[in-house]
């Protein structure tokens, strides 16, 4: 392994950079070009993007917003930058089509979802394995309270912006819940009840088809949650008006929370409250003896964790209109973890260019294809997209273990590791 | 009344006794010493006090309080602080970080009013900021505010453990071997900083050292430990001669091996 990378490491990226910078910077106008480029390339792509033939504009939008964020997002506190990307976010979808929105929804959730993950996992260094859970609780609490009585519903047809506090709330508590069993868990044992956690509320949900004890009093033929079936005819949210149901428009609200989490979770990481997390990440005991109730922070990190996860499975629901156990499988964890881990983990960022590697990439290489003379491969991406999706998540985690973008510790802790690794080596 | 009473302490590890019916009073706005051999028992009973163990049997009142088998953070709460003799800093955070976390308890913000950031917050952390900084000059750590504790040398991560623990603002100071692999240089500044904690700070100071020159120097009153029992206790000029403490240090000088170590 370390010979591969050191065989590599003369085309790493962070090499190859190096030597195109240091070219580029032997003249004035290079330098200009360097310093400015990112930002003057961003409104042209998002330009081209939008020119592009129809079938070719998502491979160009997606192309675009993964390499501006790298490079937005990885220099910082630019706010000329960070307007830029927002602009490119909220334009792009206007010229894509349906299926095209619906990827980029799902990634705006599910970087949502990884902001919230990030709160347990990244600040206050908690494995959770569970977090589709919360999605669930947030989705189903949407569902059944809005849909009517032949979609499995409760019948009340509560609103969609009532909801959202209340299932923020409801996957507080689930959040709660979880955490006080695993308190004194760590490391592994921590990953495997966290694990479970997220099964047992899947299962519940699904084997809750029968009249049970409380589904007798709530509705007599389908219990609580209509098992198998799942919730259907979930109503659609309005805002002053506007019907939200495409989306393209579910989208605009996904993208406002994921604003609203990564704000909320920026201001609470550099807070007295994020300082209590790391230290608790970094020695929980010690943090004790400073006077930082490490119980009572473990189960707040799980419940804004959590809380979060909740407003994203309303969310879900909403541009669904239809949810089933099925939905909330062990992948959305996975996929979750997996985003936060290759992003960057403890960092916001991070989190949001690994949602759109791991949710946009396997969707965009679908029509990814090589023409060259007589090499014809026109299925290439059809085919075998998820090879090389998992491929490239091999590839960043070898020459990039502590992620795309991570925060500035984890850094530092990686190039502690690589250092006496080095040592030893030698 | 003394500010820390340790009462008949005993601790056991599975029959291991670490400690057996120690008893120590320590008086306000004094500066003690715990020496002893190495397994004498001295980290076990910082351990104690702290929360780290609750004691087998036997009582600790701090303040006029029980405080055995109160959890960590209610312990630091009540006013104890301490450092640790492998040294146990937040390493992948800043030296000013470091304080701030020390700082907790004296802190309001909660996760409502961190995301809202109110004007009263935001003095808050200004005030807290300007804190910690003072207190990482007076350990002597000026402009190394926002270094990782874990690229910090040795000696400034020492000072910042004493930082950290002073941001808790305790009335009563446990120092686990502050001096322990520092040069001269450094030993006799962490000596004249704990002489300036109790005169300027009030701090009621008990330390564990096993430089005889820093413990004589700077301790007013002395407890020797040994195979965690108290052997001895006195003001320094008695306890170096008393024949109980030469002997667990040196050996009772019957045996002789020949090429002994």
């Amino acid at each position: 392994m370390n010979k591969l990378r050191e065989a590599l490491a003369p085309w790493s990226p962070s090499r190859l950079r190096e030597r195109a910078e240091s070219r580029l910077r032997r003249t004035a106008a290079g330098t200009a070009v360097l310093n400015n480029a990112p930002y003057a390339l961003l409104p042209l792509a998002a330009i081209a993007a939008g020119l592009a033939p129809e079938h070719l504009s998502i491979r160009w939008a997606f192309a675009t917003i993964i390499a501006a964020s790298y490079f937005i997002l990885r220099s910082s506190r630019d706010l000329f930058a960070m307007v830029v990307l927002g602009a490119m976010l909220a334009y792009l979808p206007q010229k894509m089509d349906r299926f095209e929105q619906g990827i980029l929804f799902d990634v705006a959730l599910y970087a949502m979802l990884g902001i919230g993950l990030n709160i347990v996992v990244g600040y206050a260094g908690l494995l959770d394995l569970g977090y589709v859970a919360f999605f669930a609780v947030g989705a189903y609490a949407f569902a059944l309270l809005s849909a009517p009585v032949y979609g499995g519903g409760f019948d009340v047809g509560t609103s969609f912006w009532i909801v959202l506090p209340m299932a923020m709330v409801l996957a507080a508590l689930a959040g709660v819940l979880l955490g006080i069993p695993v308190l004194r868990l760590r490391g592994d044992y921590l990953a495997i009840v966290t694990l479970g956690f997220g099964e047992i509320v899947r299962i519940m949900i699904n084997n809750e088809n029968q009249t049970g004890l409380i589904g007798k009093h709530v509705n007599s033929t389908h219990g609580i949650t209509n098992g198998p079936v799942g919730v259907f005819s979930i109503p659609k949210p309005h805002f002053f008006g506007i019907d939200l149901a495409t989306p393209h428009e579910m989208y605009y609200v996904v993208l406002v929370g994921c604003l609203l989490a990564a704000f909320a979770a920026e201001r609470i990481r550099i807070s007295r409250v994020g300082r209590a997390w790391e230290a608790i990440r970094e020695d929980e005991d010690v943090a004790a003896a400073m006077g930082v109730n490490t119980t009572r922070y473990k189960l707040l990190a799980f419940a804004i964790g959590a809380s979060i996860g909740g407003i994203g499975g309303v969310i879900f629901a909403a541009k669904q209109s239809a949810v089933f156990p099925s939905d909330f499988n062990l992948d959305v964890s996975i996929n979750v973890l997996a985003l936060v881990i290759i992003g960057g983990m403890g960092n916001v960022r991070g989190v949001v260019l690994g949602s759109f590697l791991l949710i946009g990439l396997p969707d965009v290489l679908r029509d990814f294809s090589i023409n060259i003379s007589f090499i014809n491969l026109d299925n290439l991406g059809a085919d075998y997209r998820l090879v090389i999706f998992g491929a490239a998540l091999v590839a960043v985690m070898v020459l990039r273990p502590e992620g795309l973008l991570p925060s500035r510790r984890r850094q530092a802790e990686f190039e502690q590791v690589r250092a006496i690794e080095a040592e030893r080596a030698t | 009344m003394p500010l820390l009473s340790v009462r008949h302490v005993t601790r056991a590890f599975q029959g291991l006794v670490a400690l057996n019916d120690v008893s120590i009073d320590v008086e306000p706005e004094t500066i003690v010493g715990i020496i002893g051999p190495n397994g004498a028992g001295k980290t076990t009973l910082f351990n104690l006090l702290t929360g780290f163990y609750r004691p087998t049997s036997g009582e600790v009142w701090f303040d006029g309080r029980r405080i055995d088998g109160l959890p960590l953070d209610k312990i630091a709460a009540a006013g104890i602080s301490r450092t640790f003799q492998n040294i146990r800093l937040f390493a992948s955070m800043t030296a000013i970080e470091n304080v701030l976390v020390g700082a907790h308890l004296h802190l309001t913000t909660n996760v409502v009013t961190a995301v809202l950031r109110p004007p009263n917050v935001l003095r808050e952390e200004r005030t807290a900021l300007n804190t910690a900084v003072e207190l990482l000059n007076f350990v002597g750590l000026k402009g190394r505010e926002n270094e990782l504790a874990r690229n910090l040398a040795y000696g400034e991560q020492r000072r910042l453990e004493v930082a950290r623990a002073l941001a808790v603002r305790p009335r009563l100071l446990l120092l686990d071997e502050p001096t322990a692999g520092m040069n001269p240089g450094e030993t006799a500044g962490m000596t004249r900083l704990i002489r300036e904690l109790r005169d300027d700070l009030k701090i009621t100071i008990v330390l564990i050292e096993h430089q005889m020159r820093v413990v004589m120097g700077v301790c007013e009153y002395i407890t020797v430990l040994d195979h965690g029992e108290k052997i001895s206790e006195g003001v320094p000029e008695v306890v170096q001669r008393d024949q109980r403490v030469i002997e667990a240090y040196l050996g009772t000088g019957q045996i002789i091996t020949e090429g002994g170590a």
